[in-house]
């Protein structure tokens, strides 16, 4: 497992995992469905959608694997995909604070002993020393 | 394309690019897997955080969870379930965001493609109804469709099965507005009734093929339609007090009553064949 900023306040026991996966839920369903972000950027025609849910429908499969079993999903797709779930997800650390979660002092506190941390042992956390 | 979708398109009640409005907005409402499970207790919170943290880029909860190990095949089971009961039918969507007659589609779906059934198995000892959340439009919608004049036209029909000179005509309008009926309790996803209607239907159905003496005795399938409408009148009833068929299921009575339908419209033998 990552050494993440959020697996790091459970360990600190600033919040709980419990309230960490809550967060992550509301965060999972704040950002845009993948059929939604396909259709708003115009990344399949209306007709390879319907196509799509009508195969998901027969094989209770996932949109995302209807399109690969469909060909309709490719690498340049998937960079398009990405670029814009960036750009839509909401940050998880917002979401812990509007939440009420941990306040933003206590985070902001917390995100300095992360770095100290990680600046002590770059490695520990996939970095290498500078 | 084999979907209900393909038909709402060829009988021009939609065009594509509101059919996938449609559908996105059906998907949006889906809980995620995440909140599945973890509201569900197939993993632990530990977990999912586990699971989120090993996620590569681009890579979906189930996937990563797979990746780990952590999903089987009882947890796509349970998340397909449960995402399939919260699952609102698109006629209600169709309705509350287009604007679309409930009654309009029903009645050009029964002779194509009615949405699938929603009921649990034909079991009687299985059944297993939920009652989901509905608009409050798509049940005015439901209730409006089966008006008393439709209930007055079908009593009327199952009490002409008695006459000698019962016409052809009486039965194949009692089948149409049956088949309405069970598509428009699909669309406003009141799946007992939906059932009740379609048993209804195979009967008449059986009817109409086979001929009215082949199926049974005239006298014992006019009080079996008779008894079924009344069924059919107090789920309406109670759709209308409540807006929910849940209290109707709750009341001994009533469930008695429904079981009392299903077993005489079971009684006749050659609903199978029709």
């Amino acid at each position: 497992m990552k050494n993440t900023f959020s697996k790091f306040l459970v360990d600190e026991g600033a919040i709980s995992s419990e309230a960490l996966v809550c967060a992550f839920i509301k965060q999972a369903e704040d950002s845009p469905s993948l059929p939604q972000l396909v259709k708003d950027h115009q990344l399949l025609s209306n007709s390879e959608i319907l196509e799509v849910y009508a195969h998901q429908v027969k094989h209770e499969a996932s949109f995302q694997s209807s399109c690969m079993t469909l060909g309709v999903w490719s690498a340049e797709l998937e960079a398009k995909l990405e670029s814009v779930i960036l750009q839509s997800v909401p940050s998880i650390f917002k979401i812990l604070v509007d939440q009420e979660l941990i306040s933003l002092s206590a985070m902001t506190m917390k995100m300095d002993e992360f770095i100290a941390n990680v600046l002590d042992e770059p490695e520990a956390y996939g970095l290498h020393a500078a | 394309m084999t979907f209900f979708g393909t038909t709402l398109l060829e009988k021009g009640f939609i065009t594509e690019e509101k059919l996938v409005d449609a559908l996105v907005t059906q998907s949006n409402e889906l809980p995620s897997p995440l909140r599945i499970c973890f509201e569900e207790s197939l993993l632990s919170a530990d977990q999912i955080l586990d699971a989120i943290a090993s996620r590569e880029k681009g890579e979906h909860f189930p996937a990563v969870c797979t990746r780990l190990g952590l999903w089987t095949s009882q947890t796509s089971d349970t998340v397909k379930a449960v995402q399939k009961k919260a699952r609102h039918p698109l006629g209600q969507i169709l309705v509350d965001q287009f604007g679309i007659d409930l009654s309009t589609i029903s009645g050009e779906l029964s002779h194509s493609d009615a949405p699938p059934p929603t009921s649990p198995s034909t079991d009687k000892s299985q059944y297993n109804f939920a009652f989901p959340s509905v608009s409050g439009e798509t049940k005015k919608q439901y209730l409006d469709f089966f008006s008393q004049s439709v209930k007055d036209s079908l009593e009327g029909g199952f009490n002409d099965f008695e006459k000698p000179d019962l016409n052809a005509n009486v039965i194949s309008s009692i089948e149409e507005i049956v088949q309405q009926l069970a598509a428009a309790a699909s669309f406003a996803r009141m799946e007992i009734s939906f059932t009740v209607c379609e048993k209804l239907g195979a009967l008449i159905s059986a009817i109409t093929i086979n001929g009215i003496d082949s199926v049974g005795s005239k006298s014992s399938i006019k009080t079996a339609c008779l008894k079924t409408l009344d069924v059919l009148w107090e789920l309406h009833r109670f759709i209308e007090i409540s807006g929910s068929e849940e209290e109707f299921w709750a009341n001994d009575i009533s469930r008695g009553n429904f079981s009392s339908a299903l077993t005489l419209l079971d009684s006749f033998a050659n609903i199978g064949e029709a």
